[in-house]
């Protein structure tokens, strides 16, 4: 498999503490990759630098041969890194179908010429088509404040869908989500697995990666501690130790 | 019949004025608490470039336009750096100090203020007023045009996004720099359009026209109205324009009415009388 988003030993220092200590990994086209670690870890700060929204203060972001670390986030974006947030973003008193057209809007956003235009009924059919795939098209005209966590969360990957990325970053998709809502996002992420999309998922609990990743990296204190499978990461005592006194590990 | 001509023209130049506000604040979300400034600005390229270069109203009104946009974006850069409270705060702040620079600068005709703006003309016959109100009635006109394409077009959507959340419209592909420059060029524009008007209108402006409590009178009108609303903005500036024509003896309060109007919107009607989310708004369109 060929790699399509390397992290070359990217540094981030924020004042006095150094979030990232030099931080490395690929990702396979196509892959589902895992990034777990306790909190505080630098997981965040990790997808931020590939979104763009911080510039490494070291290191390299490569994404299909092209460095990426010293674009803004529209320009990741527009690239084909999409992104979803650990404290759910909705454009609150947009209604959903208004969401998802924002993000299918961002080739029009470049220079001048499209700013004036009206989205299309194109357009429309396209933000319906990805509300259905995450199952949020009855909702299509509700403003996103009226609706639940677990949905908006989907709605969150629709929007990221919509700027028809190549890779997709997850922040803790499962965050404060019920048993059956988890299961749903699972369903999503396999989904979009099969459209042949490259993820990666942020999340501090092994056990909910399991049955989706092939691969995972643990970040702690700003360093990568361990790679491997699920199984290999889970019973790896640097990484025992460093959810010591954290919740569970599985 | 003058005076009611003069108050229609009174209500198409704030109405312009209160659209105007409304693509910075009410479509991009940028608190501007100093919008007479860009006013001022229209009105004062528009009466210079008039009188001191002898050009009539026809060629000063699409300068004065151009001169305020290019200003605003350069008012506007300070969004780019601090927001929402901070952001009303150096709003006031550029209000006062585009007013004091109107005030006590020679070269704007320094506490004298302009005089002997041309009234506009056609081939040398002297506007009337009923001209001058149908000529406001059609800027007024395009500019809900202008105003009601933005807010319906992407860019529209692009504004209300970083309006929502600047962090998810960036990832969404908007450059948050770009449409926050973007949203203080149009309004800008409009309110040189609209300042222009006032100045050829009163062919006399002073620094005094243009100061902070016409900010509040104008955030004022678009939140009566109903914020991110055409309909809104035409109706806050008409009742803003007309109640104190209404009330006379009450003027010397009117800053105080204006005050006590907008904490009671925002708390208790924070869409407007004709949001999109008010009361009133939802029953007409339920009924329709």
């Amino acid at each position: 498999m060929s790699t399509i988003l390397e992290v070359r030993n990217v540094k981030k220092r924020f004042g006095g503490i150094e979030a990232l200590k030099g931080v490395s990994l690929t990702l396979s086209r196509g892959e589902i990759l895992g990034l777990i670690g306790p909190n505080g870890a630098g997981k965040t700060t990790l997808f931020n630098c590939i979104a763009g929204v911080y510039h490494p203060d070291e290191g390299e972001i490569i994404f299909k041969n092209q460095r990426i670390d010293k674009l803004p986030p529209h320009r990741v974006a527009k690239l084909g890194i999409a992104r979803t947030f650990q404290i759910v973003r909705p454009f609150k008193t947009l209604s959903i179908i208004d969401n998802v057209l924002v993000a299918l809007g961002l080739t029009n956003y470049i220079g001048y010429r499209n700013l004036f235009k009206k989205p299309g009924a194109k357009d429309f059919e396209k933000a319906l088509d990805l509300l259905k795939a995450v199952g949020l098209d009855s909702k299509k005209d509700e403003i996103s404040q009226n609706l639940s966590l677990g949905e908006l969360r989907r709605l969150e990957v629709a929007r990221a869908l919509a700027v028809n990325p190549e890779i997709i970053l997850l922040d803790e998709p499962y965050a404060g989500l019920r048993r059956h809502e988890e299961g749903r996002i699972s369903e999503m992420i396999k989904e979009l697995h099969r459209r042949g999309l490259s993820i990666i998922i942020v999340e501090h609990r092994v056990r909910l990666l399991m049955e989706l990743v092939e691969r995972v990296v643990v970040l702690d204190m700003g360093e990568l501690i361990a790679e491997g499978s699920p199984d290999e990461v889970k019973s790896n005592p640097r990484v025992i130790k460093a959810y010591l006194g954290e919740e569970e590990v599985a | 019949m003058n005076y009611y001509l003069t108050i229609l023209i009174y209500i198409g130049i704030n109405s312009i004025l209160a659209l105007s506000l409304n693509i910075i604040v009410g479509y991009a979300g940028q608190i501007s608490l100093g919008h007479a400034a860009f006013y001022g600005i229209g009105a004062y390229s528009s009466a210079l470039i008039a009188t001191k270069l002898g050009v009539s109203f026809w060629v000063s009104l699409p300068l004065a336009i151009i001169i305020t946009a290019v200003v605003g974006a350069i008012l506007g850069l300070p969004s780019l750096r601090v927001s929402e409270d901070f952001l009303a705060i150096t709003t006031i702040g550029i209000n006062f100090v585009v007013q004091a620079v109107f005030k006590y600068v020679k070269f704007f005709g320094g506490a004298l203020g302009v005089s002997g703006i041309p009234f506009p003309s056609i081939g040398g016959h002297r506007f009337s007023l009923a001209a001058f109100a149908l000529m406001t009635a059609i800027f007024t006109v395009i500019s809900a045009v202008v105003a009601h394409l933005i807010n319906t077009s992407w860019i529209g959507l692009g504004l209300k996004a970083v309006r929502e959340d600047e962090l998810a419209a960036s990832s969404s592909g908007v450059n948050v720099y770009k449409f926050k420059v973007l949203a203080f060029v149009l309004g800008s524009a409009l309110a040189g359009l609209a300042g222009s008007l006032y100045a050829h209108f009163m062919m006399f402006i002073t620094a005094d026209d243009f100061g902070f409590p016409l900010s509040i009178a104008i955030l004022s009108m678009i939140v009566i109205g109903g914020i991110g609303t055409v309909r809104g903005a035409f109706l806050g500036a008409l009742l803003l324009t007309i109640m104190p024509e209404l009330f006379r003896p009450l003027s010397d309060y009117r800053m105080l009415v204006y005050a006590i109007l907008l904490i009671l919107f925002m708390r208790f009607l924070p869409e407007g009388l004709i949001g999109d989310e008010s009361i009133v708004w939802k029953k007409i369109r339920g009924k329709a």
